[in-house]
């Protein structure tokens, strides 16, 4: 199914003396199953942008289709909202907000339960989701209000995998996670793409873009900039610039060898080990 | 002068449970001027120890020199005018209705004359290119915006220690250049200036002076980021990894190539051209 966007907008305070447009005209379709990256600047509204699909904002103008859902700028309550935000969930850029019950087990089952599932589905499939965050079982009955920053964030992420959404919104969700722990949660949500579930990731880490995401979607002052795979974005120094991004580091050591005469095939280099093994590829057929 | 002198700390969250204690005898001392990044896996101290040194919490057992005076209940506020400290989450420091009531706010507190407070605030919203938001709420701003005021507001006070937390975890690659420049140039001209910065991004850690390294409460390791980055498999044992710069060149070391992780690009670069 497609997650569709027809030219949405987005003002905050729409109503007030000092309205602040957000986004403007966007417009896209995606095909489920996808793993998109959103780039941008600082303030470009992503964050805005990703809050109109499971409608925790209304669009100004325009509208969103989510699966068989649609969200538009009608002001009345939507009487789907509950399956819609099983079918698409989010987790927050500043995910703390995020947790509120009194312990981390109930927390991360509230999802489950809320979507009907019995009390001891509802547990396992927290226990599970926990487990693959790394949130150790001693931490369950821990309140989730006196976690680190980034074991909040590993709860959150983790009430998000519970509820079993078809599509898994995350803004920034490696932001405050140390190295393994934000490699062992990109593998996830790559294993969960692998296997027919979407996924939507805001992020700051292009080398993250650059490894994982099959489209990425480029934002500059609240317009879409375009659709792209990650390897058009970052080999085209003039929309990059346009953007104000900085290409990934192992794009610069690439061109930095390029440029010392090395000629390296771009499509197959996605990380470190990639790069290092075209480097091998390269001087074994030399010797 | 030292900063900083820590020594023997402990630290628990419930005193009366038998938890694992938070901070287990940890120590550790900065000159003035020193810039320190503390890395260390999710959970391991480093925000309690910040909370620590700047009054937020009380330690269990150990001491806490800042500027050669003991933190202590009759020393705290006037410790406390010259360490700022930037949370891992900004919305814990906004107080003012708009971004320049915020960063008005502390500078009332340091005793800075009316005249003078609107040129500073003007400044450092400039300098962290926040300066078209002074009229809006903080709770409306997008989650860099809002990192970039709580970096302005403390950085508006002059603090002779300041203490990040992560404070650039939701800015750009770019942006948070831009930040580590700005502090750069803030030391350049107030050269007793100490900064120690948490932070999970090894690019960061590889700027300072000198890493310190938490795992369990402990330091684990110390040491300039050459030395603390030497040793890439302890620290990726505790889920630490190296930065970018250095990782590509150690996986090629490790792929049996005469490379060191000490080596500049074009050096590397070099011997792999023959
Ligand atoms: N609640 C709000 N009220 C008014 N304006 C807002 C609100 N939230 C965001 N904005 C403004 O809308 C614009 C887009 O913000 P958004 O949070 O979508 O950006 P972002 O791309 O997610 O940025 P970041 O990378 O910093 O998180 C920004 O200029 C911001 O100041
Ligand atoms: N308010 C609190 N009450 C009880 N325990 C807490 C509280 N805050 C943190 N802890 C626990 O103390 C330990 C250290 O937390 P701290 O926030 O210092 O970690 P950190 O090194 O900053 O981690 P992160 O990288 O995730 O921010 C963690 O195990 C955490 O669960
Ligand atoms: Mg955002
Ligand atoms: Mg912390």
């Amino acid at each position: 199914m497609p997650l569709m966007f027809d030219h949405v907008y987005y003002t905050y305070d729409a109503s007030s003396p000092l309205p602040s447009k957000a986004i403007e005209d966007i417009h896209f379709t995606l095909n489920e199953p996808f793993f998109c990256g959103i780039i941008g600047q600082t303030g470009s509204g992503k964050s805005t942008l990703v809050q109109q699909i499971n409608a925790l904002l209304r669009p100004t103008q325009g509208k969103v289709i989510v699966g068989e859902f649609v969200v538009d700028s009608s002001k009345k309550k939507m009487k789907e909202i509950k399956s819609l935000r099983k079918y698409a969930g989010l987790v927050f850029q500043f995910a703390e907000y995020q947790l509120f019950e009194e312990t981390v087990l109930k927390d991360v089952s509230f999802g489950p339960k809320n979507f009907k599932e019995n009390e001891e589905v509802a547990v396992e499939k927290a226990k599970k989701a926990l487990k693959k965050v790394g949130i150790p079982e001693e931490y369950f009955s821990k309140s989730p209000f006196e976690l680190s920053g980034g074991e909040k964030r590993r709860v959150a992420i983790a009430g998000l995998l519970a509820m079993e959404p078809q599509i898994l919104i995350l803004d920034e969700p490696t932001a405050g996670l140390d190295p393994k722990g934000a490699q062992e949660i990109l593998a996830l949500f790559y294993d969960l793409y692998q296997n027919g579930t979407s996924i939507l990731l805001i992020t700051h880490d292009m080398n993250v873009v650059l490894k994982y995401c099959t489209s990425v979607m480029v934002l500059h002052q609240g317009k879409l900039l375009g659709m792209y795979s990650p390897l058009d974005v970052f080999y085209q120094k003039e929309l990059l610039s346009e953007a104000e991004i900085d290409a990934p580091d192992l794009i610069c050591l690439v061109e930095q060898m390029e440029k010392k005469g090395f000629s390296l095939n771009r499509q197959n280099i996605r990380d470190i080990e990639s790069f290092v093994a075209e480097i091998k590829k390269m001087k074994g057929e030399v010797k | 002068m030292k900063a900083i002198d820590v020594q023997h700390l402990w630290f628990s969250y419930h005193q009366e449970e038998e938890e694992k204690m938070i901070l287990q005898d940890l120590s550790f001392s900065c000159e003035q001027g020193e810039s320190i990044a503390f890395i260390g896996p999710n959970g391991s101290g480093k925000s309690t120890l910040m909370k620590l040194l700047v009054a937020l919490l009380e330690a269990d057992k150990g001491k806490i020199f800042l500027l050669d005076k003991e933190l202590k209940e009759d020393t705290v506020d006037f410790l406390r005018q010259h360490i700022g400290i930037v949370f891992q989450n900004p919305d814990n420091q906004f107080i003012g209705a708009t971004v320049r009531d915020d960063i008005a706010f502390g500078l009332e507190n340091r005793c800075i004359p009316h005249e003078e407070m609107e040129d500073i605030i003007l400044k450092y919203a400039k300098e962290v290119g926040m300066e078209t938001f002074l009229d809006k709420e903080p709770a409306s701003l997008s989650g860099g915006q809002k990192q970039r005021v709580a970096i302005a507001g403390v950085l508006s006070m002059h603090p002779k220690i300041l203490l990040m937390d992560e404070a650039t975890a939701m800015l750009d690659p770019k942006g948070r250049k831009e930040i580590m420049a700005l502090t750069k140039k803030m030391r350049s001209e107030n050269k007793d200036m100490t900064i120690l910065t948490v932070t999970h991004h090894m690019e960061e850690a590889l700027l300072s002076d000198r890493i310190i390294v938490i795992y369990q409460g402990k330091v684990y390791m110390e040491g300039t980021p050459d030395e603390v980055f030497s040793h890439a498999e302890e620290l990726k044992a505790i889920g630490l990894d190296l930065p970018f710069e250095k990782k590509w060149k150690e996986e090629l070391k490790k792929a049996g190539f005469p490379i060191e992780n000490t080596m500049t690009d074009e050096e590397a670069i070099e011997i792999l051209c023959h």
